[in-house]
């Protein structure tokens, strides 16, 4: 089947798009990203979208973009068009999404591929959040957090590598706070700069963080391949 | 207690989203006393971590060997295509559970004959989403057009160990059955029967998928 992943570019995308690869009988035929103007999508925000662009090249994987307003429920016809692009530019018969727990926006992809007539794959669903950033530290990925948002992420997260430190770090602030370790409650957001299938490496060469009151961004102002 | 996983799914891409949770609840129940109480299921499921052991082969290997495919001996586990079945996987398993597919997947629809091993099985079975067509099938009930993705009202209708109570569930299917002349509909949403059970025997069938939010259904049929 000739595949396109839903990709944000951070640690649950390029996860999903690893097992896609991996899968047999199947080909990833492109990326597709959702560029939100609104910082509070319900479906497809994330600080560093724009970044995608540079990831792809490091894929080496065609990406089809669409920007999206980012209204609650008018920014699935954007996501249908998107869709819709990948079917006609790439022969795309499936679509891959990185949803790990979110009903939300997994029953309204799943909406969309249905009308649309495609597969929809959903690789991690229901993986225990510990587990997959075990994973992510396994398979030697390079993930650097570009959101935090909720008591007691402090700025020092914003830019900062998810190593085996941080994962314990996190871990632990599950079993003191409540926290979802992988962020699956919003609050954590990443980029991932290097990892399996990258070609090539992301450089941050200059970022800026804007945090207040628990909540923050990386915004990350220039990026190179190495 | 070793419980036999039905995969229907054609390929294993969609093996890790529709087995290997279940796998998890399975893994997980085994490894602690099963929640055998029958209070509302709104209120018994948890959160996508309340599955999460961290442990055991997922995410090493491909997603079929991941829901146990290669599970080491004495897994609670063991996971077998629908397609590959042989009699005496379902001989040694405690209970059998049919999982689903994803919404695309028609495949096991044209294979009936691979589940006509019900009929003659002494095992208790849940057969959840395309599992329950399959187990409706058997025993001369008809496929309708319903399609329901997302999260449903789910009422339940008559007593059972499952659930209890109206509760919001996530469904994922394009099919549902009717003419269950044979089942006792347990629970329904407003569209179709959601959890039934066979008159005589421990068959029982879930439309929606107790994989989000509602392992306790897993549970509480694993310890009938």
């Amino acid at each position: 089947m000739t595949l396109a992943v839903l990709f944000s570019g951070g640690k649950d995308s390029c996860l999903a798009l690893q097992r896609a690869r991996a899968a047999a009988h199947h080909r990833v035929a492109c990326l597709l990203t959702i560029v939100s103007r609104r910082a509070d999508s319900w479906m497809f925000h994330t600080p560093a979208i724009s970044w995608t662009r540079l990831q792809a090249e490091a894929l080496g994987l065609p990406l089809l973009t669409r920007a999206t307003e980012g209204e609650k429920e008018t920014e699935l016809d954007d996501l249908r068009a998107l869709l819709a692009e990948a079917q006609a530019r790439h022969g795309v018969t499936g679509v891959v999404t990185g949803a790990l727990a979110s009903v939300y926006q997994a029953s309204r992809v799943q909406r969309v591929c249905a009308e649309l007539g495609l597969w929809c794959y959903n690789p991690l669903w229901q993986y225990p959040q510990e587990a997959l950033l075990r994973d992510l530290l396994a398979d030697g990925y390079e993930v650097v957090v570009t959101g935090v948002a909720g008591e007691p992420l402090s700025a020092e997260w914003l830019g900062r590598r998810l190593d085996a430190e941080a994962v314990d770090e996190l871990l632990a602030l599950r079993d003191s706070h409540g926290l979802n370790p992988a962020g699956e409650g919003g609050e954590l957001e990443t980029l991932v700069t290097h990892g399996p299938g990258f070609r090539r490496r992301i450089i941050i060469t200059q970022s800026r963080r804007h945090y207040h009151n628990w909540a923050g961004v990386l915004e990350i102002q220039e990026a190179e391949l190495a | 207690m070793t419980v036999l996983l039905l995969d229907t799914c054609r390929d294993a891409l969609s093996a890790a989203e529709f087995v290997a949770p279940i796998a998890r609840i399975v893994r997980d129940a085994a490894g602690v006393a099963a929640d055998a109480g029958a209070g509302a299921v709104a209120g018994a499921g948890a959160g996508a971590d309340a599955v999460s052991s961290g442990d055991g082969p997922v995410g090493e290997a491909g997603a079929r060997e991941a829901a146990g495919g290669d599970a080491p001996e004495g897994d609670a586990v063991r996971v077998v295509r629908y397609r590959e079945l042989d009699t005496s996987a379902l001989t040694e398993a405690s209970h059998i559970i049919i999982c689903g597919t994803a919404l695309q997947d028609d495949e096991y629809l044209n294979h009936p004959e691979h589940f006509a091993w019900l009929r003659d099985t002494d095992r208790p079975v849940l057969a959840i989403c395309s599992g329950m067509q399959a187990l409706a099938l058997q025993f001369g009930a008809r496929l309708m057009d319903c399609t329901e993705i997302g999260m449903v009202t789910v009422e339940t209708v008559a007593e059972n160990p499952l659930c209890a109570g109206r509760f919001e569930a996530y469904a994922l299917h394009r099919h549902a059955v009717e003419g269950l002349a044979q089942f006792e509909v347990l629970a329904r949403s407003g569209a179709a029967a959601h959890i039934i059970r066979h008159r005589t025997r421990p068959l029982w069938g879930v439309l929606f998928h107790p994989e989000v939010r509602h392992e306790a259904v897993v549970r509480r049929f694993l310890a009938l």
